[in-house]
């Protein structure tokens, strides 16, 4: 480690603290426990799209495809669409030339296409305001997830893990966006929509660390689980490969923290032990500003490389996944990105299996499952460095998680 | 009997009591011995650069080849250069670095790549080597759009912007209009025109200086800028009052036809060739000596289709089976064989022993590796033609994570322009790819 690593005045001085505490990073002498962290270098909805789960005539069409219903559900007479989807074959691109379809004309009734007080707005800031396209969804036996509800096989909603078979898998989010073709895909061939977020923002998002701490991490046994954030975003190689056994701060943001779970390990898989585990950590503005899941499982595989990688599911909360496709809207939907927003909006709400609001009975939260894949990776703990600090000024010790 | 050969020979005879004279092609006896210089002169036939930027990439897994070194073989999307493989260099492996600032997809990448800066703060390396080869020329550089659009990647600063020409009449007129002088013409005369303009001009220069003492930092910049330009205005007046060096080769076009602005592919390509080649005869007149082109932005689509080829980046998913985007790739593999036409024009214009094609290096840039999720890793870029012998070809270098900027710098450095390093932070470089350098 570099003491370059570490910012300001106290670079030197935090250097010769943290030193001390160096081991701490892997082990944890005091508990004799064993102690592994890990940095995520991998981050996508996990799709499991083949052939015919979408029914009869395939997934949904193209963006490009929708906008003639869109203008018919809006009430254009068919002569006024002819005009403008002409004109949409020769409009201006982005740069104010000659170009595809998107013409101002066009985009601007397809931005403004929801209707509140029969006024045009912004269809994807209010996506419950546009009529439903009833976009097709999943209608396929198999989904990686997990059993939410505890319904098991008599859930008529859920699926049938492919991995392990278990029945009653509650994914309600590949349900709803695995028949629009950017989200479909599979663990080894990643959906474009993922594909796009992730390594857009892999350079520059502080990285998710994952920590393991149980007596023997290579035998069956109880695990304690631990998620945080750090300060830097991952590392990759030249070639995009992830850097493993790079150090990592820990990011002190208190909403970062507090993510830590039983679990246990059995043949090589680490498992959430928990009914009542609620994940919560801060990631990018490009995916998830915030993100959660209620109900938090995992199935991760220890590899024998070092690495691991596996699936994290639970309940998020509709909101929160929908602007998070949402936000860039015309940008996203124009170039096919989420095509359809509100309607992707509208599948989700007609999917939504969690959080019932006590009052109105809507689902606020839909069942997911992400997939994550991670190398293993150092950690300076938060609390290490303030300490370090602390020393380092010879002044009091804050507590861990201030700012 | 002997008689003695040169360019500006003629054959002439008689025809129906009048007298007709017919133009000689250029002939290997009015070069010397080997074919790049005038023999009659001496004077070095001139080296040339072209920048072409190929916006989204190309298919991974698609377009690397098996080999490394010489005599590799394309892979299946660059099969349509075949017929330009001896010379061309692949570069695989090179990556754009962001330094943990943000990634503005098609934008942090071909800043990079232009000006090797994050945020395109200076030149953009065309107008560099331009500085050097082509400041005798009349048009420093010549930017051309072949859909349409006067967006240009070439630039002098950040904010001074090189347009682009989407018209071929206008290019033609701008290059063989009034203004233009044969250079193989017997006679010479200085545009009257001309002189009067530079009259103009001189007195101005004398008040530069105070004008620049009165004013602000920041408006004595804007000053500088400005003033360069008309440096500039005044040295090509200057140059057009000399006779011009005779170019063999030079001869003037037939009148061409307008453009079809638009962005189908197919109308870009014709553009492409109508382009390709005015600045072949622009060059071979020694009118420029640097170009510039762009293809592949975000309106490119078929015929009859609504459905871009940026759109197909980010909505279509990989065929499990093919393992790429299949409308990705035949938008990828139609513009690659745009640019296979677009040098077959500059080809097809001889010039000594080859073409004028032999005489410029294109430099094919790109803007991600894989545009389906914008990476900036194993991003393709390309090398056609020698520069006159200035670069060996033929080579697939494998340089994987080396940044961006080696070609670009060795490239530059090859053009003679005065540099030891190019680029900031992670993508800075000082190693020349001396393996290309003849």
């Amino acid at each position: 480690m570099k003491a370059g690593n570490f910012p300001g005045k106290w670079a030197a001085l935090a250097y010769a603290g943290l030193g001390i505490t160096g081991l701490a990073f892997t082990a944890a002498p005091a508990s004799a426990l064993e102690s592994r962290t890990y940095v995520m270098w991998w981050f996508a909805q996990a799709a499991y799209s083949q052939d015919g789960d979408c029914g009869p005539g395939g997934i949904n069409p193209k963006m490009v495809d929708q906008f003639v219903p869109n203008l018919k559900r809006l009430g254009y007479t068919g002569q006024q669409i002819e005009e403008i989807m002409k004109s949409g074959g020769r409009g201006d691109d982005d740069d104010g030339g000659p170009g595809g379809w998107e013409t101002q004309k066009l985009r601007q009734i397809m931005e403004t296409r929801a209707r509140v007080e029969g006024k045009p707005v912004n269809a994807f800031m209010h996506p419950a305001a546009v009529i439903d396209p009833m976009l097709k969804t999943v209608v396929g036996k198999y989904a990686y997830g997990f059993n939410l509800d505890g319904k098991g096989a008599d859930d008529a909603t859920a699926f049938e893990d492919p991995q392990t078979h278990e029945k009653g898998v509650d994914n309600q989010l590949f349900r709803a966006l695995g028949c629009v073709e950017a989200y479909r895909g599979t663990l080894e061939n990643d959906n474009t929509y993922w594909s796009f977020m992730w390594m857009s923002q892999k350079d520059v998002t502080p990285a998710w660390l994952i920590t393991l701490e149980g007596e023997d991490l290579s035998k069956d046994g109880p695990v304690t689980i631990s998620m945080t954030r750090a300060l830097e975003p991952p590392r990759y190689n030249g070639g995009g490969d992830p850097r493993a056994d790079m150090t990592f701060r820990e990011d002190s943001d208190p909403r970062t923290r507090g993510n830590v779970f039983k679990g246990q390990i059995k043949n090589g898989v680490v498992t959430i032990a928990e009914d009542s585990a609620h994940l919560h950590l801060m990631q990018d503005q490009l995916t998830y500003p915030e993100f959660d899941l209620g109900k938090f499982h995992v199935r991760w595989t220890l590899n024998a490389d070092g690495s691991l990688n596996g699936l994290i599911g639970g309940y998020q909360p509709i909101d929160q996944t929908y602007f998070a496709i949402g936000q860039s809207g015309q940008v996203r939907e124009g170039t096919g990105l989420a095509p359809e927003l509100p309607g992707i909006y509208h599948a989700m709400r007609r999917m939504a299996d969690g959080e019932p609001d006590p009052k109105t009975g809507l689902r606020l939260s839909i069942s997911a499952t992400y997939h994550l894949k991670a190398v293993p990776a150092f950690m300076v703990p938060a609390k290490e460095m303030v300490e370090a600090r602390a020393r380092a000024v010879g002044g009091v010790t804050p507590t861990a998680g201030s700012r | 009997m002997s008689t003695k050969l040169d360019r500006r020979m003629v054959l002439r005879g008689t025809l129906a009591g009048g007298v007709v004279s017919v133009g000689l092609p250029m002939l290997e006896c009015f070069l010397n011995s080997n074919g790049t210089a005038l023999a009659a002169t001496g004077a070095a036939l001139p080296v040339r650069f072209g920048s072409w930027f190929q916006h989204l990439g190309l298919n991974p897994g698609m377009w690397v080849p098996d080999k490394i070194g010489a005599g590799y073989q394309h892979n299946t999307q660059l099969k349509v250069l075949d017929e330009f493989r001896d010379r061309t260099n692949l570069f695989s492996g090179l990556k754009f670095s962001l330094d943990g600032r943000p990634h503005e997809t098609h934008t942090s990448s071909v800043q990079i790549a232009t000006t090797g800066i994050y945020g395109g703060g200076g030149p953009s390396l065309d107008s560099s080597i331009a500085d050097v080869i082509g400041q005798r020329n009349r048009f420093r550089s010549l930017e051309v759009s072949l859909y349409g659009s006067r967006r240009s990647l070439s630039r002098r600063s950040a904010t001074s912007i090189n347009p682009a020409e989407p018209s071929p009449v206008a290019l033609y007129t701008r290059i063989f209009g009034q203004e233009f002088q044969d250079p193989n013409a017997a006679d010479f005369k200085p545009d009257p025109m001309v002189m009067a303009r530079q009259s103009v001009l001189s007195p101005i220069a004398d008040r530069r200086q105070d004008l620049e003492k009165k004013v602000s930092a920041s408006d004595k910049r804007l000053l500088d800028e400005y003033f360069t330009g008309l440096r500039e205005m005044e040295q090509k007046l200057a140059q057009s009052l000399e006779k011009p060096a005779p170019m063999p080769s030079c001869s003037v076009p037939g009148q061409v036809k307008e453009a079809k602005p638009g962005t189908v592919i197919d109308d870009v390509e014709t553009n492409t060739i109508v382009f390709g080649k005015l600045l072949a005869y622009a060059m071979a007149c020694d009118q420029t000596r640097v170009f510039n082109a762009e293809v592949g932005s975000q309106g490119l689509r078929h015929a009859g289709s609504t459905f871009t080829w940026h759109t197909a980046t980010h909505e279509e998913a990989t065929d499990e089976k093919l393992g790429y985007q299949k409308e990705v790739y035949a938008f990828v593999t139609g513009a690659n064989k745009i640019f296979a036409a677009f040098l077959r024009s500059l080809d097809s214009m001889k010039e000594g022993p080859g073409s004028v094609l032999d005489r410029t290096i294109v430099l094919w840039q790109t803007d991600h590796g894989d545009a389906r999720n914008h990476s900036l890793e194993n991003v393709p870029l390309l090398t056609v033609g020698s520069a006159g012998g200035r670069f060996k070809t033929g080579m697939h270098l494998s340089l994987p994570g080396d940044p961006y900027a080696r070609v670009s710098l060795t490239v530059q450095q090859a053009m003679g322009v005065p540099i030891s390093t190019w680029g900031d932070r992670s993508n800075q470089t000082s190693k020349t790819i001396t393996e290309m350098l003849a």
